[in-house]
């Protein structure tokens, strides 16, 4: 199976691996005292799915919190905040 | 209305799970006492049809604040749903001696669990011996698999961590993302599990996340 190119480079955070932990535990984890449980290879596909979409608008958020964020070099008056 | 099944704990903690916490569907959290063993359940409309990443966080959430009230809580795998309360109560009563067994074992425990990228020395340094030849996809698979086992087995903090922890249980993230450390911890000894793993130089990029539910240590050792 290929990595994801999105979670596949030094940028796996702590936040990043600790919601992979969450996820697999959650979902492989536990007491088990029902026969109907089913988590089908789906259902892990489409989590890890939704797992990739939220890094990636965390990361876009970060990119533009960064881009919008005040630049050190210009003086931001006091009454600009209004 | 169905119920849904979150952790399971001994009866004699049931008074303390606190009683504003929203599950699922915002639906309050409440017990239901059984004589030893009690169920930390909500009710649902219906069962979650899948996993989604809210619906897992939402579990998680709700295991994590009656732990955080102090109660050594067994977490219950993801999604199980039971017609109504009495259905979950039989389902309970029927395999919750095994359960009950192993919450008075580790009473007063809560799993910790070490978190390492595939790229950190110690669970980069572990040399698996590979397959002489590999012969086609389902032989590429299995290799695959032996690999993964092949490495787990060789991973072991036990050692360095020694009384300060009852147990530990090693496993894979899916895609060789990582390797994770359950280990089951007296409450009391937490602070000082978090200063020997912070401490120890391999570990200088592990992350530690807990007290958590038992998840790892939830069933008996297999």
């Amino acid at each position: 199976m290929s990595r994801d190119p999105l979670l596949d480079d030094d940028a796996y955070e702590p936040e990043q691996l600790v919601l992979s932990d969450l996820v697999n535990r959650v979902l492989d984890k536990g007491v088990v005292i029902s026969s109907q449980i089913t988590i089908s290879i789906a259902d892990v596909d489409l989590i890890h799915l939704d797992l990739r979409v939220l890094i990636s608008a965390v990361a876009s958020l970060e990119r533009r919190a960064a881009a919008n964020a005040p630049r050190a070099d210009v003086p931001v008056r006091a009454d600009s905040q209004r | 209305m169905p119920t849904y099944l979150y952790g399971l704990i001994l009866s004699d903690s049931a008074d303390r799970v606190p009683r504003d916490v929203r599950g699922i569907g915002a639906g309050v959290v409440r017990v239901l006492t059984g004589r030893v063993l009690s169920a930390v359940v909500g009710t649902v409309d219906a069962a979650p049809e899948r996993a989604t990443l809210e619906l897992v966080t939402t579990h998680d959430a709700v295991l994590q604040a009656v732990v955080n009230a102090g109660i050594t809580t067994a977490a219950a795998r993801f999604r199980q749903t039971f017609a109504d309360d009495d259905d979950a109560r039989r389902h309970v009563e029927e395999h919750g001696e095994r359960i009950a067994r192993v919450l008075q074992e580790y009473a007063g425990c809560v799993e910790m669990r070490v978190l390492l990228r595939d790229t950190d020395p110690l669970a980069a340094g572990v040399a698996v011996p590979s397959a002489a030849r590999i012969s086609g996809p389902g032989q590429a698979y299995l290799e695959q698999v032996r690999a993964q086992h092949a490495r787990v087995t060789h991973l072991a903090l036990a050692p360095m961590l020694g009384p300060m922890i009852q147990a530990e249980r090693v496993s894979m993230l899916p895609d060789d993302r990582g390797v994770v450390f359950a280990h089951l911890v007296k409450r009391d000894r937490v602070p000082g599990y978090r200063d020997a793993i912070q401490g120890h130089p391999a570990l200088a990029h592990a992350t530690v996340v807990g007290p958590l539910a038992l998840y790892s240590f939830a069933e008996p050792e297999p």
